[in-house]
């Protein structure tokens, strides 16, 4: 038998270890991050779910846009507003409703909703 | 061939780390053993096996059950200890705890406990000349003794390339220690 299967014959079975194994294994089980289980969710799901999300945002946006002018169009609310919030009272009741809705705008760049509007106009009234 | 229970690793799949830990007490010594015998130093060979863990970990999803979980584990390890390798470009020819090799081979009692500096002096005067591919090989085969068939999928490389490759390594082998006055 020559010495390189002499050698291997004698470290058969035996194989190294760390010194102290627990610690190794709690050193390892520290360094996991947690795992948080992701559904794969299909393309096509994926695609139409974004497109949904796309089409009521675009949705909120044209009906709260659409709310605006109503309010401010309205002569009702027109009439509320000039009578009520001190930025229009520069117009009274011959004011042309279009020119009120550009001036409002041109104040308050952060549209109000239609629900807030009339709620500020009433809580003036 | 260490072998863990496919519900084992399902439960690592859904995030359990307890059962986690079962793979991990399954493997630790098993992955060192090779970490230690590639990289010929402890404290490289213990930051490869957290590493190889980690890696399991984040990607045991990917784990098809059908195929060997040791064998996967394996792979893991054996690529991390390649690209230490690389990295730290180390030229393994030549050691300078000659003597514990020869102490480990004049000593006739077989029933010795070996310490992991002696297998390292043991490791680097057999494979530390070799090239990458023979030294990962010849530890596979002959140091940790895996067979042809499941060292085939760790290295890819077929049955025949393994036998020629393993027939150069222990041919380089016995050359190196006949000059070392071993025949």
């Amino acid at each position: 038998m020559n010495s390189l299967d002499k050698i291997l014959g004698r470290l058969q079975g035996k194989s190294p270890a760390v010194d102290d194994e627990n610690l190794f294994v709690e050193n390892i089980m520290n360094r996991l991050p947690d795992k948080q289980k992701q559904r794969r969710i299909p393309l096509w799901k994926n695609l139409l779910m974004s497109a949904s999300i796309a089409a009521v945002l675009i949705m909120v946006a044209y009906i709260n846009k659409q709310d605006t002018e109503l309010v401010l169009l309205n002569p009702y609310y027109t009439e509320l507003a000039k009578r009520h919030e001190t930025d229009f009272l520069q117009f009274n009741e011959n004011s042309n409703p279009q020119e009120i809705y550009e001036y409002y705008m041109r104040r308050k760049p952060q549209q109000l909703s239609y629900l807030q509007l009339k709620n500020k106009i009433h809580e003036k009234f | 061939m260490n072998t863990i229970n496919v519900d084992i690793i399902e439960r690592c799949k859904s995030g359990d780390k307890e059962a986690f830990r079962l793979v991990v007490k399954a493997y630790q010594r098993m992955l060192f053993s090779l970490s230690l015998k590639m990289l010929c130093n402890e404290e490289d060979a213990k930051d490869v096996v957290q590493d190889s863990f980690l890696k399991i970990w984040q990607s045991i999803d990917s784990f098809n059950c059908s195929n060997n979980f040791t064998t996967w584990v394996y792979t893991i390890t054996a690529r991390l200890c390649i690209d230490r390798l690389r990295a730290q470009k180390k030229q393994m020819s030549g050691f300078d705890d000659e003597a514990l090799f020869h102490s480990f081979v004049s000593d006739d009692n077989v029933e010795h406990e070996i310490e992991n500096r002696q297998w390292v002096a043991i490791v680097r005067a057999l494979v530390g000349a070799l090239p990458e591919k023979q030294r990962l090989l010849f530890t596979l085969c002959r140091l940790e003794g895996l067979s042809s068939a499941e060292v085939e999928p760790i290295l890819g490389m077929n049955a025949s390339q393994i036998k020629s490759t393993l027939y150069v390594a222990s041919k380089n082998i016995r050359e190196q220690l006949k000059k070392m006055g071993y025949e």
